[in-house]
């Protein structure tokens, strides 16, 4: 099992402990949060998505549209994974004609979308619908800023 | 190229494996059928080979409320399978899946001599521009590498899992514990204050194989994206892991240890 899912290769020790740390609930009390490491429920909602996206049949569009590509989903539920603010809606999936994904949130008079092109090659750009701007930002490997606006103008 | 001398050095380190690899964008028209030409690519130095199910991708990304996502999420694959090709002393392996390439090497015995890292990512380059090249002219397709990392495992034998704080300087604790785990990341930055990779280290109490001799397992991975997408920038890129991963090993380590494994 070990090498199934490691790059290490020649490791045959066993380990001796058995985490349990997921089963104490006195951890999560309103003064302290653990960092989140689980599954987000953006991600939970959006996986059966994701499956049908990379799965359409060519020329789904009626123009000669290709499905989305692996490599563009599987960072797509990367991004989304460490974009979670809690309580709000996940982003609707929107897919390329070309393969690219688009992530879509549409809340408190704010257009938010991501245009996934490949891994780390993104453009998010943002509609601000009371004051009639727009902002778009060129993003590879930092997501700081998509975080930050995600948690204000959809939190 | 020659060991940086700034770096840390044992005479007589812990070291039992080191892997260094990339993963790049699938090869458009690649079948599992095109696994074999690969194989004949490496078959002389690697004559031996398993078969494994693939590793996931991974993209190291940064910002955002989920500091390190560790979710599992597969939406496919590109064909075919990870196959080892083994060397006939079994120390070397070569680690292919149409989206990853990777170099293990592993400590075999203790009279066996470290190839040190140079040696180590000459072959790897080396190694990787004979795929690149096949790549190219088979499939007209130009490595387009996305991620790349460096990992190296040490193996610490003890007698006693309790004996923790005389390795590690972030131990610190007279408790006598039956097993140990721990865990903790770090993001390596750029000069210019941006994100760069994502270092992990993990400590985790194990037995050896046959269920006797204790040991710790330390492990510090080095990951992320190289500043370009060709092989002399994931080139780049792992020398910068390698140096932080020693750095760090040195740092987290105690004197007492440093002086077992002979610091020079």
């Amino acid at each position: 099992m070990f090498e199934a899912m490691q790059l290490a290769a020649y490791q045959d020790e066993k380990p001796n402990f058995s985490s349990r740390i997921d089963s104490i609930s006195s951890l999560l009390s309103n003064r302290y949060i653990r960092v989140p490491q689980n599954t987000s429920d953006w991600v939970v909602n959006l996986g059966e998505r994701l499956n049908s996206l990379t799965s359409l049949p060519p020329n789904w569009d009626g123009y000669s549209g290709v499905p989305v590509s692996f490599d563009c989903a599987q960072f797509a539920a990367n991004l989304i994974e460490q974009l979670y603010v809690d309580g709000v809606p996940a982003p609707q999936l929107v897919p390329g004609s070309d393969g690219t994904l688009q992530m879509e949130w549409h809340v408190n008079q704010f257009d938010i979308e991501i245009d996934i092109l490949a891994p780390y090659d993104v453009t998010a750009m943002r509609y601000d619908l009371m004051s009639d701007t727009e902002e778009e930002l060129k993003l590879k490997t930092d997501f700081s800023v998509l975080a930050r606006a995600c948690r204000h103008e959809t939190g | 190229m020659s060991r940086p001398d700034h770096l840390p050095d044992y005479s007589n380190p812990p070291l039992n494996e080191v892997v260094v690899g990339v993963q790049f964008a699938p090869v458009p028209d690649y079948t599992s059928v095109d696994a074999c030409k690969i194989w004949e690519l490496f078959k002389a130095q690697y004559p031996k080979v398993r078969e494994l199910p693939q590793l996931p991708r991974n993209f190291e990304t940064f910002g955002g409320s989920n500091k390190a996502p560790s979710f599992q999420m597969q939406l496919g694959r590109p064909a075919g399978s990870r196959l080892w090709f083994i060397s006939p002393d079994e120390g070397h392996l070569i680690q292919y899946q149409p989206d990853r390439f990777l170099l293990n090497w592993r400590k075999q015995s203790d009279s066996q001599s470290y190839p040190h890292f140079e040696g180590i990512i000459s072959v790897f380059e080396q190694s990787l521009k004979t795929l690149s090249n096949h790549l190219s002219s088979e499939f007209s397709y130009e490595i387009n590498i996305n991620q790349a990392e460096v990992e190296y495992l040490n193996i610490i034998p003890v007698a006693r899992f309790a004996d923790a704080k005389s390795w590690f300087a972030c131990w610190d604790s007279k408790l006598d514990i039956e097993s140990l785990n721990m865990g903790f990341n770090e993001v390596i930055y750029h000069d210019d204050n941006t994100p760069h990779a994502r270092l992990k280290y993990g400590v985790e109490s194990v037995f050896g194989a046959e269920g006797k001799e204790k040991a710790f397992r330390m492990s510090l991975s080095f990951a992320g994206k190289p500043i370009l997408n060709d092989i002399n920038s994931a080139v780049e890129f792992l020398r910068k892991g390698r140096e932080a991963i020693v750095t760090r090993f040195d740092q987290i380590t105690t004197s007492e240890a440093h002086d077992i494994w002979r610091k020079k």
